[in-house]
């Protein structure tokens, strides 16, 4: 289990203001699960997954068990200059086993564009480029920094059965952070609900589907009736107009 | 596209042909068309035109290779450079607004008739254009390119070369597409102010003996010089840059 202790961050803008980005943050992320974020935007979520992936430091605070946590930004990060094996050996000098290699790249839907170049493919492609390069490392876990916005609908589908997929297949812990409800609920197992200015945990949800999570269960009364209890827990905080109601 | 640009450029020679073969003959604005074509053979003998077509085409080619082979190699200290301390390189702009005319003058003031310090001030030239462009493509790196790598273990050094400047790349070889035409420009000048042998020295003479067509076959020569090394420059940056 990872823990975010009190995580604070303080931001000094240039005019001596200092703006507290995020307040006494503290949750647990179980492994081998999918843990959701729901938080509206300009709440810090990116900070806190750059916190926690140990790009950024936090002001006061800790996270424990922090080592090998891979984070993968909203933005396609794939690099345009490398073929998609170039990519997804990024910085392991070869250190990789041949049949390891070729495992993910089967598991990720890779298989015969390994000499593709990312440039002008799309962002689902290239996500899976990430995903690969980042599993490949067998992380701790893997932070997702709203990775679906610029997906269309049918491709979100095929991108969270994919993460559903890798996280059954090699029991890769995840956590996501997004504004949109359905998103979170369609891939997590735990979802944390967080608040703007300051950014602070206010909620949280174990989420257990009798049924298997596919595209179908969004329609489901179990899936519409969790979904309900969470906006009402929303409507409650009035930060949370900018998150996405819908999918 | 093509079609049309080679149908315009024939109908602008035919135009040309008719008006200062036949009606204009005698004029101060362009030269008879068949004087140009006697001229363009006349000149390689007359002005020794291919040494000194060889000794500028070898001072620009070689500038160019040399400047941008060292912004490669130094560019992620560069960059590095400017990420810590951006100020420091922010106030070298300065030397932007410096005409480079200033610079080639104090050159050949100090060095003369010099073929290696002619390379030398090339080099300087096309190597301070590159780097200023390379100060300046820093803040269109891709943060997130950065994030992603510190994230998977890189760092110092490595993280500016195999990243942010593998990012900018593209950009600075189009820059070396201007400095191109820039540095035919500059150098010919060069030549031609400190009358060096090469064709801004043969531009010196021909306006010396008021050589009328002959200005023009230089400039005919030179332009098609400049297309085919600007079209190479164009087609290096589609094939191996391609992820402008």
């Amino acid at each position: 289990m990872i823990e975010i202790k009190n995580i604070k961050k303080v931001l000094t803008r240039t005019s001596s203001i200092n703006t507290i980005l995020l307040d006494d943050l503290n949750f647990q992320i179980t492994e081998n699960l999918i843990t959701g974020i729901i938080a509206p935007q300009g709440s810090g979520k990116t900070t806190l997954l750059k916190i926690i992936s140990g790009l950024e430091d936090p002001t006061s605070g800790e996270i424990n068990n922090s080592e090998n946590i891979i984070f993968i930004p909203g933005e396609p990060s794939s690099f345009p200059w490398l073929n998609v094996k170039e990519n997804i050996l990024f910085g392991l000098d070869n250190n990789v086993a041949e049949s390891e290699f070729h495992d993910v790249v089967k598991l990720l839907g890779l298989e015969g564009y390994e000499n593709h170049f990312p440039n002008n493919k799309s962002t689902g492609f290239r996500f899976r480029i990430s995903l690969a390069r980042s599993i490949i490392r067998t992380p701790k876990l893997i932070c997702l920094d709203e990775p679906f916005d610029k997906l269309d609908q049918l491709t979100k589908y095929e991108i969270y059965n994919l993460i559903l997929k890798v996280n059954h297949i090699r029991r890769i812990t995840f956590l996501l952070a997004t504004t949109n409800i359905t998103e979170a609920l369609y891939l997590s197992k735990k979802i944390y609900l967080m608040k703007k200015d300051p950014g602070k945990i206010i909620g949280s949800f174990d989420i257990n589907f009798t049924k298997e999570r596919n595209i179908e269960i969004i329609d489901e009364a179990e899936f519409i009736s969790m979904r309900t209890k969470i906006e009402n827990t929303i409507k409650e905080n009035p930060s949370y107009s900018m998150i996405n109601f819908s999918i | 596209m093509i079609k049309d640009k080679l149908r315009l450029i024939a109908v602008l020679i035919f135009v040309y042909i008719v008006l200062f073969e036949f009606i204009l003959p005698i004029n101060k604005l362009l030269p008879k068309p068949s004087l140009l074509a006697e001229s363009i053979v006349d000149i390689w003998s007359d002005y020794n035109f291919l040494e000194s077509l060889a000794s500028t085409t070898t001072v620009i080619y070689l500038s160019l290779l040399i400047s941008y082979v060292t912004i490669h190699f130094k560019s992620p200290y560069l960059i590095k450079l400017k990420f810590e301390l951006p100020e420091l390189l922010g106030s070298l702009k300065i030397f932007r607004y410096f005409p480079a005319f200033f610079f080639a003058i104090i050159f050949i003031y100090w060095f003369g008739d010099s073929f290696i310090a002619e390379i030398v001030f090339g080099i300087i030239v096309s190597t301070l254009l590159l780097s200023f462009e390379v100060i300046n493509q820093v803040k269109m790196v891709n943060n997130n390119y950065l994030d992603v790598a510190r994230n998977l273990g890189l760092n110092g050094i490595r993280l500016y070369s195999k990243v942010a400047y593998k990012n900018i790349q593209p950009f600075i070889f189009f820059k070396l597409q201007h400095i191109h035409y820039y540095l035919w420009v500059l150098i010919m000048i060069y030549e031609f102010v400190g009358r060096i042998n090469g064709l801004g020295g043969v531009y010196y003479y021909a306006l010396t003996y008021r050589d009328f067509t002959a200005l023009f076959s230089f400039a005919l020569i030179i332009s098609i010089l400049i297309l085919l090394g600007d079209i190479i420059l164009k087609y290096i940056n589609e094939k191996i840059f391609f992820w402008e």
